[in-house]
């Protein structure tokens, strides 16, 4: 990793964002200027360069990983620490009290003994964090 | 993506009178309680820390086709967070006006499990991670020093035993708190979940039990008995019918916008009953529901929001009720109760009381979800429902994956953001819309000075067409005037 960044070294140590960067910018408290000082996309400006995957800052190849709870929250959590932090899935262990995976989101039986869901899911266009797995 | 290729639609949002289907095309708002939205909108989140939906809106508002589209779609009673409704408003502005016919949604191809779990889980797998079921944690524990908060291990019961992992320094916890399904009581065809609202105990389980031993520790982790302390505030009860042939299904068919055998939209969304005691809901999702249901097969989920009413034709509430009942309940609404027999023989009926199903909804304050990374803390993260985000709504599968993006962000601090929610809302061409849609299209005030000067412009297009057609005359302009008045007026009274 630092052999990719290597040559941009110079510049990150003196970017006021690298290393600071609010993680989740609040939209409805920004008031949205282009200034000298801008360098992230504004709160909510969503697409393909929101989409970009970036390096780690360091390597957490032998961090281990603990996630409570199999639900969709849990799971996408370790597809994160995966993707974009660059984690080994080895690293990375489930702990549920239930005997079966997906917590809330259910869906199980057979035409015999009758199917059930306790829920379903009704959902729209802009969920850019589902869509970005799904 | 389904959707793209098969619209969702319906042509029985609400139905009443054993079977009919109510007029369903207008949302019937008086303008006293569109201007309650729009203040709604503009009031700031922090002002409305504990605040009730029905401490809010007047007792027009609460009987309106709106409300009832509104409520029965997203699940909110009532005594529900008036500050989550708000979000909510904001978050579907763009959507307002395709919630009479449900043309707003999207719906997976298969139930829940099979489109969403099974995939992502495969893909974990496929690169070496591994889950412990049966493994509950009872508790973390947690070491304070000069720079924060660090898991150092996890207290857990694995198949009846207890045991403790050590954590360490660079390692990560992350913990879903709280849980919506915890509990649940299933019921059959002849069994009821029956259960005591109102001596049972709240959020006493080990899905809940988590969260209140970390709340102890610190007020960074919020309050867990806001959300889980009041079961018959949170509670409903749903049923998953898995339909052979039968008088039901025919019924059912008679209201689908296409063949539900078709595999294509059936009731494109739920059908209402709005006259029903329970505020009984159902809907026959794109078939076949699961990967292997055979083809003469329908799998049909039925819910309610009224927990403790009676119903209108079973003299028992919902959780009183055996599936058999509440198939009975169902028939009566529509019509078909003298057919009752032929449908109790060929659908089978699987229940579910869930008593914490709308927990995330009930009223809360700041703080009283913990931050996604609570303050202090080094290597734990919270996610799922019950955690603060800036913008985005509970009750999504998108605020879990958006909860959980952030704390990997956050924790590993990687230099990358995870944007805030679709800004649509801002888009004039939907705020626009959302006005017109909310007056069902008669021209809201100002709306016809507006034509008059985006005509033959590039920008003619951000104002829906409509019947307004106006009768122009000669006093047009201070009528128009008149109105702006009125309308500032009640924005600032």
């Amino acid at each position: 990793m630092s052999s990719t960044t290597s040559k941009f070294d110079k510049l990150l140590k003196e970017s006021k964002e690298y290393g600071k960067v609010n993680h989740q910018p609040d939209s409805s408290k920004e008031v949205q200027l282009n200034t000298p000082e801008k360098t992230m996309p504004f709160s909510d400006q969503i697409g393909n360069y929101q989409r970009n995957i970036g390096i780690p800052p360091k390597s957490y190849k032998d961090s281990k990983i603990y996630i409570v709870g199999s639900g969709i929250a849990g799971m996408a959590a370790a597809y994160y620490f995966i993707r974009d932090g660059q984690i080994p899935g080895e690293n990375i262990i489930f702990l549920d009290q239930l005997h079966v995976d997906g917590g809330s989101l259910d869906g199980a039986g057979n035409a015999e003994e009758g199917y059930i869901i306790r829920g379903g899911r009704e959902m729209d266009m802009t969920y850019e964090n589902l869509w970005d797995i799904f | 993506m389904v959707n793209d290729n098969d619209p969702n639609y319906s042509k029985a949002r609400l139905i009443f009178n054993q079977g009919q289907i109510k007029d369903f095309s207008k949302f019937g708002l008086e303008k006293k309680d569109q201007l309650a939205i729009i203040k709604l909108l503009l009031k700031k989140k922090e002002d409305l820390d504990d605040i009730t939906i029905e401490d809010y809106f007047s007792a027009s508002f609460l009987n309106s086709n709106f409300w009832f589209f509104w409520r029965t779609m997203f699940a909110f009673e009532n005594w529900h967070s008036l500050l989550e409704c708000k979000l909510y408003m904001h978050r579907f502005l763009h959507a307002i006006d395709g919630m009479k016919d449900l043309s707003c949604l999207v719906f997976p191809k298969y139930n829940q499990y099979d489109t969403f779990v099974t995939p992502l889980r495969k893909f974990l797998q496929s690169k070496g991670v591994q889950i412990e079921l049966n493994t509950l944690v009872k508790d973390l524990v947690l070491h304070s020093n000069t720079d924060g908060k660090i898991v150092e291990s996890i207290l857990i019961n694995r198949d009846g035993k207890d045991d403790t992992i050590v954590v360490g320094k660079d390692n990560y916890v992350i913990a879903t708190t709280g849980s919506m399904t915890e509990d649940t009581i299933y019921g059959d065809n002849k069994t009821a979940p029956a259960i005591d609202l109102n001596s049972s105990p709240s959020g006493e389980s080990a899905g809940w039990k988590l969260w209140k031993n970390l709340a102890a520790k610190s007020p960074v982790f919020g309050k867990p008995e806001k959300f889980c302390g009041n079961i018959s505030k949170s509670s409903w009860e749903s049923a998953t019918l898995t339909c052979r042939p039968s008088a039901f299904v025919e019924k059912v068919k008679e209201l689908c916008v296409n063949d539900p055998y078709s595999g294509k939209t059936a009731t494109g969304g739920i059908f209402t009953i709005s006259d029903s005691n329970w505020l009984m809901s159902f809907t026959c999702n794109r078939q076949p529901h699961f990967p292997e249901q055979p083809d003469d097969i329908l799998v049909i989920w039925v819910y309610a929001l009224f927990m403790d009413k009676e119903g209108d034709y079973v003299k028992k509430t919902m959780p009183q009720c055996t599936g058999n009942e509440i198939l009975a309940e169902l028939a009566h609404h529509l019509g078909i109760i003298d057919q009752l027999d032929n449908i109790i023989e060929n659908t089978i009926v699987r229940s579910s009381f869930m008593p914490y199903i709308t927990s995330m909804f009930m009223p809360r304050a700041k703080g009283d979800r913990p931050q996604v990374v609570p303050e202090g803390c080094l290597n734990l993260g919270l996610v799922g429902q019950f955690v603060e985000t800036n913008n985005d709504i509970v009750f999504t599968m998108e605020s879990s994956v958006r909860t959980a993006r952030i704390a990997v962000y956050e924790l590993l601090n990687l230099n990358k953001q995870v944007p805030d929610i679709n800004p649509l809302q801002y888009d004039i061409r939907h705020l626009l819309k959302a006005a017109q849609s909310l007056n069902d299209y008669e021209p809201f005030v100002g709306q016809g000075l507006l034509r008059k000067f985006l005509k033959g412009t590039y920008y003619e297009h951000i104002l829906v067409e409509n019947n307004e057609n106006q009768q122009e005359h000669e006093s047009f302009f201070t009528e128009q005037l008149n109105k702006v008045k009125q309308w500032v007026g009640g924005i600032i009274d």
